[in-house]
């Protein structure tokens, strides 16, 4: 199957690119591609990015359909870590 | 109606943004800026840049609309975030909220801002002098 993995922020810049087109085993997993990405940028193992599919959060485990869109998102600017404002 | 909920790469004018919850059935209005602190963390920083998934983005502010409709069955709520480049003191996200009685359009519009830096894929980059990171990022 093929899928669309984007990427945003530190990911972006950290891979250079924000979209990649992904050619997966079926029944991938979104555990299997973060895989196909630690192999192209090491980095990426130190990081535990929240996982959407199509718009909506999934845990690692989720399976992967043909076309699906996955993005691995950076904390976010305000959330975790709680920055008051 | 104009859209309540939007992304935008130009300056965001507060009351365009609450203009769009005024209605006759109203009593209170609240509306809650965020803006550009010229410091992080203690170091100064010069400027911000913000970066969205905007699909996602506006899917997620739309759900959280949605939340406070069932909460406290307000209708009337309005979100403007701002991304790319914003200098100290800018104005980075518009949040008005709009009630029949004030205390629900207060508490409503405090749980959105909250809310929105949980579940919105927004992230800032800030720029001190002699570097820039990602807020939230390592």
């Amino acid at each position: 199957m093929k899928v669309r993995l984007r990427l945003f922020a530190l990911y972006r810049e950290q891979t250079g690119k924000n979209e990649v087109i992904c050619e997966l085993p079926d029944n991938a997993s979104v555990t299997t591609l973060r895989q196909r990405l630690e192999q192209d940028f090491p980095k990426f193992k130190d990081h535990d990015p929240m996982i959407a599919v199509n718009g909506v959060y999934v845990p690692p485990d989720h399976k992967l359909a043909d076309g699906d869109e996955i993005a691995l998102l950076p904390p976010f600017s305000g959330g975790q870590h709680g920055q008051p404002d | 109606m104009a859209n309540r909920i939007e992304l935008t790469d130009k300056p965001i004018s507060p009351e365009a943004v609450t203009a769009k919850v005024l209605k006759d059935e109203n009593g209170g209005v609240v509306t809650f800026l965020g803006t550009v602190r010229n410091s992080f963390e203690g170091k100064p920083v010069r400027f911000l840049e913000y970066e969205a998934y905007p699909e996602m983005a506006l899917k997620k502010m739309e759900e959280l609309a949605e939340e406070i409709r069932t909460k406290w069955g307000i209708d009337d709520v309005a979100i403007t975030h701002r991304l790319g480049h914003l200098e100290i003191g800018e104005v980075a996200v518009v949040i008005a909220v709009a009630s029949p009685h004030r205390k629900e359009a207060f508490e409503a519009c405090e749980y959105a801002i909250d809310r929105l830096k949980e579940i919105v894929p927004i992230w800032k980059k800030e720029a001190f002098v002699g570097g820039e990171r990602w807020v939230g990022g390592e």
